[in-house]
C-alpha cells in the first residue's frame, strides 16, 4: 500500500510540465499520485470529491505561467479542502515572476528543468515535514486534551495516566466511579487520542432510555419489528461505527441485550430487533457505572461474563472528598470559565470560602462543584467570593453550628432561593411566566425576588449560554 | 463574554474545518468544545508556523540544519541579521 496520496492539478493540459512530472513520480511504491487537468483556476464539485475520497497528502499544482489572476483564491479554497496536505506549484517561470506567487499557502515551488532526483528528494522531504507536522500535532492534542482532566492529586493521576496506553489499544474499557466524577470525560479521551478519534463518539445511558426501548436503541430495528416500529431505524452501535460507543450505568441494560451485546463483543455480529440477517459492526465499546458492579453481578443484575468482557481494562476514578488538593484547582478552574461566560467580577475566594469548599464532602463530585460554583458566580457581585456567597443544595452545611430556629430559617431561605432562581431560569427571567408557575401573585413573587437579592437579569443571560447553565 | 464577529467565524470555521477532515466524525457539545476545537486549533497554529518556517528558510533568514537522527534544527541565518533586523523595524505591509 502506497505511504503517501499526491495529487497532482494541471491548469491548462497543454503544458508538458504535468506529464515529466508523473514521469518523475511513478511508477513508485511510496507514491499514489492522481492525475487531473482543468480549464479553469478553480475546483468544480468532481475535484472537491476527489480530494475528499483521497485525502492527499501533497499537491503539487502545476500552472502555464505567473502572473495568474484568481490563484489567491485557488489556493484559499485548497487550503479549505485539503487543510494537511501542503501545496507545491509548479510553474515555467523566471525568478522576478515567481514574487507574484501568493505569500499564503505555498510550501515549495520548483521551475524548470525538473531534474528527477531533485524534485523527488523535495518532495520527499515535504512529505517528511507533514509527517513531523502530524506527530507535533498529535503530542499536543495529547498533552492538552488531558490536561482537560483537572487534576493533581496522586490517585487522580495514576488513572489518568493510564489513558493514552488504554487509547491505543483498541479493548474494551470499564470506566467506574461514583456520579460527577468524570468518567465521560475519561471516555471521550480515550477515544479521541485512539486511531478512532476521526470517527463518531457517542455517549448513551442506559439508565435514561426505557428498558423496553434499549435493544432497538442500540442495535436498530426492521419496520413492524414491534408495536409502533412504522419505519426501519439503525441503532447507536451502526451510529458508532468505526468510532466508539460510550455505555454509561451499563448495570441498568436489562438482560436480553445483556446477550446481545455480549454476543457482539465476541464476534462483532449482532441482529436488528425483528431481522433474521446478521451484521457486523466495528465499534469500540467504553462501559461505566457508579455502581459496584462485583455487587451487581453477585445480584444477578449484571451478567458475570459479560462484566469481564467488558472489564479488560478497569479505570476507576477518585471521588472529589478524597482528591482534597483537587478542589481549589477545579474551584478556580470553573470560576474563570463561568465568569468569562457570565461577565462577572468574581475572580478570586477569599480564604474563608476556600475551606469552606475544602471541608464540605462533594457527594456529587466535580459536577457539583461546578453547578455550585456556576451559581456562585450568577449571584456573586463582587470580586473576591466570600464564604456566605458559598451555599450547600447538600444537607450537611455546618448543620451543627447552627440553632434549630437559625438552621430552619436557613434551609427555608436556601428553598425558596433554589426554588425562584430555578423557575426565573426555566421561563428565561419572565417574572410573571415564573410566578404563573408557582401559583402566586406577581407581587408576592417578586417580594421574593427583592428579599433574597436575586439578579433577573442574569437568568436571562444565563439562558443564552445553554451549555454554560449550572442548573441543566 | 460575547464573540465579536471574527472570532464567532474562526469558531465556525474550525467546526466545519474539522468536520471536512473527519466527514465520519460525530459527538456532543461536550466533544465539540473539548477536541474538535482543541484538534483543529493546535492543527491550524501547526500549520501555520510550519509555512513560516519554510518560508523564513526559503527567503534566507533561518537555516536548516539536519541531525544524525535525521531531526531538523532551525537557526538564524547570521549573514542576514541586518535584513532581519529591518525587517522587523518596518510595518507589516498587511495591515
Amino acid at each position: 500500500m502506497a505511504k503517501w496520496n499526491i495529487l497532482l492539478l494541471e491548469f491548462e493540459a497543454d503544458v508538458p510540465l504535468g506529464k515529466t512530472l508523473l514521469q518523475i513520480l511513478g511508477p513508485n511504491p511510496d507514491f499514489r499520485v492522481a492525475y487531473r487537468t482543468c480549464r479553469e483556476l478553480s475546483i468544480d464539485e468532481e475535484l472537491s470529491q476527489i480530494i475528499s475520497e483521497q485525502n492527499p497528502s501533497l499537491i503539487l499544482l502545476v500552472l502555464p505561467h505567473l502572473p495568474l489572476s484568481g490563484l489567491d483564491s485557488l489556493l484559499r479554497t485548497l487550503r479549505t479542502e485539503a487543510a494537511s496536505a501542503p501545496v507545491v506549484v509548479v510553474v515555467d517561470a523566471d525568478q522576478e515572476q515567481l514574487i507574484e506567487l501568493p505569500r499564503a499557502g505555498i510550501a515549495d515551488f520548483i521551475i524548470p528543468p525538473l531534474r528527477n532526483s531533485e524534485v523527488l528528494v523535495r518532495i520527499r522531504r515535504l512529505l517528511n515535514d507533514v509527517s513531523q507536522e502530524e506527530k507535533t500535532s498529535r503530542a499536543l492534542t495529547e498533552k492538552l486534551g488531558l490536561q482537560q482532566l483537572i487534576g493533581k492529586s496522586p490517585a487522580f493521576l495514576a488513572e489518568i495516566s493510564k489513558i493514552p496506553v488504554i487509547a491505543k489499544a483498541d479493548i474494551s474499557v470499564m470506566l467506574s466511579g461514583e456520579t460527577g466524577t468524570g468518567k465521560e470525560m475519561v471516555g471521550r479521551a480515550i477515544h479521541y487520542l485512539s486511531s478512532r478519534a476521526s470517527k463518531s463518539f457517542v455517549p448513551v445511558n442506559c439508565g435514561a432510555i426505557p428498558v423496553e426501548l434499549l435493544e432497538s436503541e442500540l442495535f436498530g430495528h426492521e419496520r413492524g419489528a414491534f408495536t409502533g416500529a412504522a419505519q426501519a431505524r439503525d441503532g447507536l452501535i451502526q451510529e458508532a461505527e468505526k468510532g466508539t460507543l460510550f455505555l454509561d450505568e451499563v448495570d441498568c441494560l436489562p438482560q436480553l441485550a445483556q446477550v446481545k451485546l455480549l454476543r457482539f463483543l465476541q464476534s462483532k455480529e449482532y441482529r436488528r430487533l425483528g431481522s433474521t440477517k446478521v451484521v457486523t459492526g466495528d465499534v469500540r465499546i467504553i462501559a461505566a457505572s457508579n455502581a459496584n458492579l462485583e455487587q451487581s453481578v453477585a445480584a444477578g443484575t449484571l451478567r458475570r461474563d459479560l462484566y469481564y468482557r467488558l472489564n479488560v481494562v478497569p479505570i476507576g476514578l477518585p471521588p472529589l472528598r478524597e482528591r482534597a488538593h483537587d478542589i481549589c484547582l477545579l474551584a478556580r478552574h470553573f470560576l474563570a470559565k463561568y465568569s468569562a461566560q457570565l461577565d462577572s467580577p468574581a475572580v478570586d475566594f477569599s480564604p474563608e470560602a476556600e475551606r469552606k469548599l475544602m471541608l464540605y464532602d462533594w457527594p456529587g463530585n466535580v459536577r457539583e462543584l461546578e453547578h455550585l460554583i456556576g451559581r456562585v458566580v450568577v449571584l456573586c457581585n463582587q470580586k473576591i467570593i466570600q464564604e456566605d456567597h458559598i451555599i450547600f443544595s447538600g444537607k450537611h452545611d455546618n448543620l451543627i453550628q447552627l440553632s434549630f430556629r437559625e438552621m430552619k430559617e436557613n434551609v427555608i431561605s436556601q428553598f425558596e432561593t433554589n426554588y425562584v432562581q430555578s423557575l426565573l431560569l426555566a421561563y428565561k427571567g419572565n417574572i410573571s411566566k415564573a410566578a404563573r408557575a408557582a401559583q402566586k401573585e406577581r407581587r408576592t413573587f417578586w417580594e421574593l425576588i427583592r428579599k433574597y437579592k436575586i439578579d433577573v437579569e442574569k437568568f436571562k443571560v444565563a439562558n443564552i449560554h445553554e451549555s454554560g447553565n449550572p442548573w441543566v | 463574554m460575547k464573540f465579536n464577529r471574527e472570532q464567532e467565524r474562526q469558531v465556525h470555521d474550525y467546526i466545519l474545518a474539522y468536520l471536512c477532515n473527519n466527514p465520519d466524525a460525530g459527538d456532543t457539545f461536550d466533544g465539540i468544545v473539548e477536541w474538535w476545537l482543541l484538534h483543529q486549533r493546535i492543527k491550524f497554529e501547526t500549520q501555520n508556523i510550519a509555512e513560516a518556517v519554510r518560508r523564513l528558510v526559503a527567503e534566507g533568514l533561518i537555516v536548516e540544519h539536519r541531525e544524525p537522527d535525521s531531526r531538523i534544527i532551525y537557526r538564524v541565518n547570521r549573514t542576514t541579521a541586518k535584513d532581519i533586523q529591518t525587517r522587523l523595524s518596518e510595518p507589516d505591509p498587511a495591515e
